[in-house]
């Protein structure tokens, strides 16, 4: 199982290769095999820089995801194409373009991306935000395009029955003979005055790892296949760290073999 | 009956002794301090958190029942065969109790803590992993879920009383880790 966090980046702003070399750097020297590098990282770079990345991707097994920006993504076609030309060209076979369908708009948009070529298609995946999941689902398996679980997007929506490890277990199978991803995060309730409202659905600085280490070994215990992990966190690779290490100190010795 | 609705307020009470969880399931009354009610909330639930002493489900909330009805006296007079208690004359809210049932999925204390009286609700209960998420899961609750919800969570939240325990959830727990005793 490969782990990574949201907050890596060193900068959000258009930036040239070597700031994304840097980037993947990091991530190795954080222990990270999942990377997620913004899109305005993406760019047709030089080839010296392109044989430099391609290097590291291969050598630290790393897996880029580029989480485009949370609007419908049939209005971003040149930045989807932007961010398939840099996966193909650093040869990022697993990398992962994350769009977000917005729950009203969901038939014209899933049509839309299935029409999309497939040097795109073969990228991209949409995580679950704030629609209904069966639907979701449903979508997902007529257009074959993954979904990506996101804990706190199914916690925030209140369904009940309340079954996250069956709904991500359906989440993983629309992946194929890809590895799924998920996305784990706790909610912030953290009560900041009134200078500042409540964001539902805000990540808060650190991860409930009892939660996150029952919803993994639930996961292996149900034969899910091997999955990796995005940490959305405000606290970054800290909070993953903190979580790896409460795993191997607390965690059952039978599930141990998720956070070796 | 009544539906158990996500925002339905429970009271988690601590069942100190063998002697308390005797009462409870003998002839169905629990006991709290007076100075101590304002840490309950009003309802007509009632979950029992049994610590360490429950040699079959300890550190874990098993247990749930309806409140029938809530009286103030002296302990005296409804225990007369501790007279000699210390606390004798001391005013105690004595609940009444209906029906017990059993969670499904029994809310374990993962992370080591003791509670005595705490305030919750059965939507919190039915997401909690550990004990520690209740209140954290609680707050979301609050914030994300309409005060309408009329789903019952009766079918999903219960099992049949004497059910085994799930032998999973101890398996897994940090400081037991222990095969339980069969039933």
């Amino acid at each position: 199982m490969r782990y990574g966090s949201s907050r890596l980046a060193i900068t959000q702003q258009p930036t040239n290769g070597l700031r994304l070399y840097a980037h993947c750097m990091a991530a190795v020297h954080a222990q990270h095999g999942v990377v997620r590098i913004p899109h305005t990282y993406a760019h047709a770079y030089d080839p010296i820089t392109r044989q430099l990345i391609t290097q590291v991707i291969n050598d630290h097994a790393l897996r880029l995801v580029i989480h485009a920006p949370i609007i419908p993504p049939s209005t971003m076609q040149d930045t989807l194409e932007r961010c398939a030309q840099l996966l193909s060209d650093i040869a990022s076979h697993d990398g992962v373009i994350i769009c977000h369908v917005p729950a009203a708009r969901t038939n014209d948009e899933w049509q839309w991306m299935a029409s999309l070529p497939a040097s795109i298609t073969r990228y991209l995946a949409v995580e679950h935000t704030l629609q209904p999941i069966d639907a979701l689902l449903s979508a997902a398996e007529e257009f074959t395009i993954p979904v990506v679980f996101d804990w706190l997007h199914y916690h925030m929506l209140a369904p009940w029955p309340y079954a996250p490890v069956d709904v991500a277990l359906k989440c993983c199978a629309t992946w194929g003979s890809q590895r799924p991803l998920i996305h784990l995060s706790t909610p912030d309730t953290a009560d900041y005055g009134n200078q500042h409202r409540h964001i539902n659905g805000r990540h808060a600085a650190y991860l409930d790892w009892v939660t996150h280490m029952y919803f993994l070994g639930q996961l292996s215990e149900r034969r899910a296949p091997t999955c990796d992990i995005e940490v959305e966190a405000d606290a970054g690779s800290k909070a993953l760290a903190h979580f790896l290490a409460q795993c191997r100190r607390h965690g059952p010795p039978q599930w141990h073999h998720l956070w070796a | 009956m009544e539906p158990i609705l996500p925002l339905t307020p429970i009271t988690i009470a601590l069942v100190k002794s063998q002697q308390d969880w005797q009462r409870i399931e003998q002839i169905n009354q629990y006991h709290v301090p007076l100075q101590h009610y304002s840490r309950t909330v009003p309802s007509s639930w009632i979950a029992f958190y049994l610590p360490r002493w429950h040699m079959a489900h300890p550190y874990s909330i098993h247990f749930v029942a309806s409140i029938q009805s809530v009286a103030v006296m002296q302990r005296v007079h409804y225990l007369p065969d501790e007279s000699a208690h210390p606390r004798a004359t001391h005013h105690y809210v004595v609940y009444t109790l209906g029906s017990m049932y059993q969670f499904r999925t029994p809310i374990v204390s993962l992370r080591w803590r003791r509670i005595t009286l705490h305030q919750s609700t059965f939507g919190a209960l039915a997401r909690a992993y550990d004990l520690g998420n209740l209140s954290h899961i609680q707050r979301t609750l609050n914030r994300v879920l309409p005060h309408a919800d009329d789903t019952d969570m009766h079918d999903h939240l219960f099992v049949p009383r004497n059910h085994p325990p799930d032998a999973h959830v101890y398996s897994t727990h940090p400081t037991i880790n222990r095969t339980l005793p069969t039933q």
